[in-house]
């Protein structure tokens, strides 16, 4: 636990200059004060950002550190209906950007179907919702040689594709920077429900907003 | 506009990141069936220096400080309890002499993991050699019980480990134990070497575990609610959800609109 205040603090210090400097670029006297584009019922928009995963859950050196941020970028697309000029329902879909192994060992990629709620107060948006998060990995399948610990042996490899897939809670800020643009910070919660395996992914994005195009 | 997408896109496309990779102990994939597997302790080590209660205690730190941290992975090992198993247990071979490592039946587990101490030489030619685990009980790819055997020879190298690092060897043998085999990670658990200062899983035992055993919520009280996950995403449970409100908030978007209109 104190390992993960250690690497949450300095992330959540981080996330709150961050949006601090966010909200003194911006235009206070727009900020959120009505959606995007004037009194749009709806809004189409797509949002590039990075995701922080799982923070402070995995060990990085032989120090015994954990994970905090690495670069992952992430795409989203998001379709927002506003019932009233405040709140709006905002269905998400995305993805990571793949990754792949150094000689082509495990590829994985992680994709996002997120049911969110958005709430716009005079300077913010509150973000929240549930969503899927799946996990997809895959290998070239075959064998590897490695130490055994008293010789070599041979290990297989993963081969065809699996998905794990996680029901995430995810709360967020947003802000409105112009009538196209926002940026957003965010967490995914995993097992919010498990203490044992809870885990946390941070990311902030730039939203591009297409306004009711639909 | 479109060049503002095209440009996403594009960034997008052009980066690459590295990962590094996991393997399994058999070419069969072989894993437990069920998604919680007790991990027992055999009575009564000879030269490890410690008490059955405090090897089971390293059991329970293994289990809890590193596979069930995984947030993606569906199995939760548990915390076993001591139990008296036959003498075989403490000196016997673990493979079948002349074979390519066929388990010996006569230490056959019935189910779970067992953890024993052992002193047999063809097991432990080395002090060096910490544990040397199989599961040894295999019903077509299902692992139904594995064995995992501590070094417990007169000088063995486990008796003079720190605690954490007792634990962390226990932590990687229960890794072999449910299916994985070695990674060339150097931060990884399942590296086929001890770290002083091995706290928690590495990325790599992650990918592994949730290889193995995916995780797919939602769970239902009584059941698991079937959305195909472990071999696909439910892109169409995802499509529907979203479609689903949209739709609807189009719907009360028309009305309001007719209702304003008349």
């Amino acid at each position: 636990m104190t390992n993960m205040n250690k690497i949450i603090k300095p992330t959540f210090k981080l996330s709150v200059l961050l949006l601090t400097a966010l909200l003194l670029s911006a235009n206070l006297t727009y900020a959120a004060s009505k959606p995007p584009g004037g009194n749009r019922k709806a809004d189409l928009n797509v949002s590039l950002g990075n995701l922080c995963e799982y923070i402070g859950t995995y060990q990085t050196d032989s120090d015994g550190s954990k994970n905090t941020c690495s670069f992952l970028p992430s795409l989203a697309l998001s379709y927002e209906y506003y019932f009233t000029p405040k709140f709006a329902l905002a269905p998400q879909f995305g993805a990571t950007l793949p990754k792949k192994g150094a000689d082509d060992t495990i590829n994985r990629m992680t994709l996002f179907a997120l049911a969110n709620m958005k709430y716009r107060t005079n300077y913010v948006n509150l973000i929240g919702g549930l969503g899927f998060y799946f996990t997809r990995i895959s290998g070239p399948g075959g064998e590897q040689e490695l130490n055994n610990g008293s010789g070599t042996d041979s290990f297989p490899l993963p081969k065809e594709a699996v998905y794990s897939r996680n029901v995430i809670v995810n709360l967020g800020l947003g802000l409105d920077f112009t009538d196209t643009f926002s940026g957003e910070l965010y967490t995914y919660i995993f097992n919010a429900t498990e203490s044992e395996d809870r885990a946390f992914s941070i990311g902030a994005a730039l939203t591009y907003h297409f306004g009711d195009v639909l | 506009m479109k060049m503002l997408t095209l440009f996403f896109i594009i960034a997008l496309s052009t980066f690459s990141i590295n990962a590094k990779a996991f393997t399994f102990n058999n070419s069969a994939k072989l894993v437990f069936s069920q998604d919680e597997v007790l991990v027992n302790v055999a009575a009564n080590c000879t030269n490890l220096g410690i008490t059955n209660e405090e090897l089971l205690s390293l059991v329970g730190s293994a289990v809890d400080n590193f596979w069930n941290q995984s947030p993606t992975s569906r199995l939760k090992l548990k915390k076993g309890s001591v139990m008296n198993v036959a003498a075989a247990f403490h000196t016997g071979e673990i493979c079948v002499s002349g074979t390519n490592c066929d388990p010996n039946p006569i230490l056959k587990v019935a189910n779970d993991i067992l953890i024993s101490c052992n002193e047999n030489t063809v097991n432990f030619p080395s002090t060096a050699i910490l544990g040397v685990t199989i599961p040894n009980n295999i019903s077509g790819s299902t692992i139904q019980g594995a064995l995992v055997l501590i070094n417990d020879q007169a000088g063995n190298q486990f008796e003079d480990k720190t605690k954490n690092e007792k634990i962390s060897i226990i932590a990687h043998e229960l890794g072999h134990a449910f299916g994985l085999g070695h990674s060339k990670v150097e931060d990884s658990l399942m590296y086929f070497m001890t770290m002083s200062k091995r706290v928690a899983l590495g990325r790599d035992d992650i990918d592994g575990i949730s290889y193995l055993y995916p995780k797919q919520q939602p769970k239902a009280g009584c059941g698991t609610v079937d959305f195909d996950g472990g071999t696909g995403p439910n892109w169409w449970s995802g499509l529907f959800l979203g479609f689903s409100i949209i739709g609807l908030s189009e719907l009360f978007r028309k009305r309001k609109n007719n209702t304003k209109a008349i």
